[in-house]
């Protein structure tokens, strides 16, 4: 059995385990991304306390973290700046009053995000990892995941299928069918010259046209990062052979290639694309996600301007003066009213004897 | 008996995904796809949220009669200030701080000794007297290397943008400097506000003052 399969396989855990161990048989470049692997974990014991310090907190963001630390900006940082600013000149009151408007800003901001922002996001998410979209016919594989799905969405699906499995069990299950996936996807590039994914439940596969676009971006990807003259000529020589038209076809392609270079370039395609895919789904979510927001801006806005003021009423009725309000001289709370309802052309004085 | 997981699949597929698919299908989808056009996408994004966000809470709050009276125009001036300062400063910090080159510098400054030529030797001796590895070729090992350096600026960028922008600039120097400036913009409202009302203003022994 190869190293792969020792990762989380250990016959009982179920139906991820079983497609792993099935694609546990040995292959060529099975050693290259085992290698990689093991010695990005061992790197890691190697590093300083701060580079392990930032490798840990990578766990710690996302989006809901990133909401949080906003919130708590918001909500506790930036009224401190505003009631405490040597700089002004306005009262202590206003500046006490209109700092509040901050925490309230912050509480609806995590509302609005929690229920519409977040929910948004994840159905976005799942569609792409289910390979969901129905696109145009000829961009049916630019937002599609399937391929290879995030371990969060991973995550996700085995928990649902085995609801009493421990976290960490469903993590490292995640991350090998993660692995298993992408390993499906270099044998798929390297023996049929194709990425296979699902469509609305069904298969597909990328066309001749579209592995021969990855191939060259793969090749010239590697030719501008080529710093050793041999990688230099060899990027070379597979652009060369795609240009002549001679073929696009991989295992054909990378003939010339040792057994270690076939495994590295295959590789670097899957990669591409991989990013290439992700790099889609950014620029869609980060156009979707305008659409979003601009659409909830006036709820938000309207939200913030009803409560508000209603809980400074509640909360510090000295400050909003409803105290004040209800000592109110009767005359001045009629010009008052009056004033309010009336254009200002004809508003109101009080008669002073 | 009404069946709620149809109902919600029904508005998920009306409300959600026909509008996404609608949309994926127009040419602007395949412009916001476009990796070349994300830049122009964050900034036409900070614009036009935060430009559309700060004059919609300035006009509700200068219109908010909840509002105490003395308090209004300073609420909706800080509002005001405080969402012209926001874009500036997002703007601001796009091209500085939450700029990739930029932070490629900050990071080489700060953990470059951790990475330069000397620590990569290191690592890889030491990775090398481990059996498992005792045949790892210098190119593989410096491919792998400079994949793990990636890993990390990746997070290394994301991470002080976080501090940077989110917490720093748009809580600590955009409220800081909005507040004295709302002093002033609320002074500026007064004296619009006053213009507009000698103007309104119906007074019989206007013409015969003059």
């Amino acid at each position: 059995m190869s190293s792969v399969g020792s990762v989380s396989f250990n016959g009982t855990l179920g139906d991820v385990a079983k497609t792993a161990t099935e694609a546990a048989k040995p292959r060529q470049w099975a050693s290259y991304l085992t290698k990689e692997k093991e010695v990005k974990k061992e790197l890691l014991s190697q590093m300083p306390k701060s580079i392990r310090l930032l490798d840990k907190m990578k766990n710690f963001v996302g989006e809901v973290p990133n909401i949080i630390i906003n919130a708590v900006g918001t909500g506790l940082v930036a009224p401190i700046f505003i009631k405490h600013n040597p700089l002004s000149k306005a009262d202590d009151d206003t500046r006490t009053y209109s700092a509040w408007r901050q925490p309230v800003s912050a509480v609806l901001a995590i509302a609005t995000q929690v229920s519409m922002v977040a929910p948004f996001n994840t159905l976005l998410n799942n569609m792409t990892n289910k390979g969901e979209f129905t696109f145009l016919k000829d961009k049916g594989n630019k937002y599609n995941k399937s391929a290879y799905q995030d371990v969060d969405f991973l995550e996700k699906q085995i928990k649902k299928d085995k609801p009493g499995l421990p976290k960490e069990e469903i993590q490292k299950l995640a991350k090998a069918k993660q692995y298993t996936q992408l390993e499906d996807m270099i044998e798929s590039l390297y023996h049929k010259n194709t990425v296979k994914y699902v469509a609305n439940g069904k298969p597909v596969s990328l066309t001749a046209d579209e592995v021969k676009t990855l191939v060259e971006k793969t090749a010239n990807g590697m030719l501008e990062k080529a710093t050793d003259p041999n990688d230099k000529k060899l990027a070379e020589s597979l652009l060369a052979k795609i240009k002549e038209g001679k073929t696009s076809n991989i295992k054909e392609l990378t003939k010339h290639l040792t057994e270690e270079q076939r495994g590295k370039f295959v590789y670097d395609v899957a990669q591409k694309h991989i990013s290439t895919v992700s790099s889609n789904i950014k620029g869609l979510k980060q156009g979707t996600g305008l659409v979003v927001s601009l659409a909830i801006l006036p709820i938000t806005c309207i939200l913030l301007n009803k409560i508000y003021p209603k809980f400074m009423d509640w909360a510090f009725p000295q400050l909003s003066q409803k105290d004040k309000a209800k000592k109110e001289n009767p005359q001045d709370a009629f010009i008052k009213a009056v004033n309010d309802s009336v254009t200002p052309r004809f508003k109101a004085t009080k008669e002073v004897d | 008996m009404v069946n709620i997981s149809n109902i919600s699949n029904n508005m998920l597929n009306t409300g959600i995904k026909k509008p996404l698919n609608a949309f994926s299908k127009t040419k602007l989808s395949d412009w916001v796809s476009n990796p070349k056009n994300l830049g122009k996408m964050a900034i036409t994004s900070i614009v036009l949220k935060d430009g559309l966000g700060c004059a919609m809470y300035v006009s509700q709050s200068l219109h908010n009669k909840d509002i105490p009276d003395d308090k209004r125009k300073f609420v909706a001036a800080l509002d005001l200030t405080n969402g012209g300062l926001m874009i500036l400063a997002q703007l601001g910090m796009y091209y500085t701080i939450s700029n990739e080159k930029v932070q490629g510098r900050i990071f080489d400054k700060l953990f470059g000794k951790k990475f330069d030529g000397i620590a990569k030797n290191k690592c890889q001796e030491a990775i090398k007297k481990l059996p498992k590895f005792k045949n790892i070729d210098s190119k593989a090992f410096e491919d792998i290397y400079g994949k793990f350096k990636g890993d990390i600026k990746g997070f290394f960028g994301i991470f002080t943008s976080l501090v940077a922008a989110t917490i720093l600039a748009k809580r600590v120097i955009v409220p800081f400097i909005a507040t004295p400036l709302a002093d002033k913009a609320k002074v500026w409202m007064d004296k619009k506000d006053n213009k507009n009302k000698d103007g309104d203003t119906f007074d019989p022994q206007a013409k015969n003052k003059k």
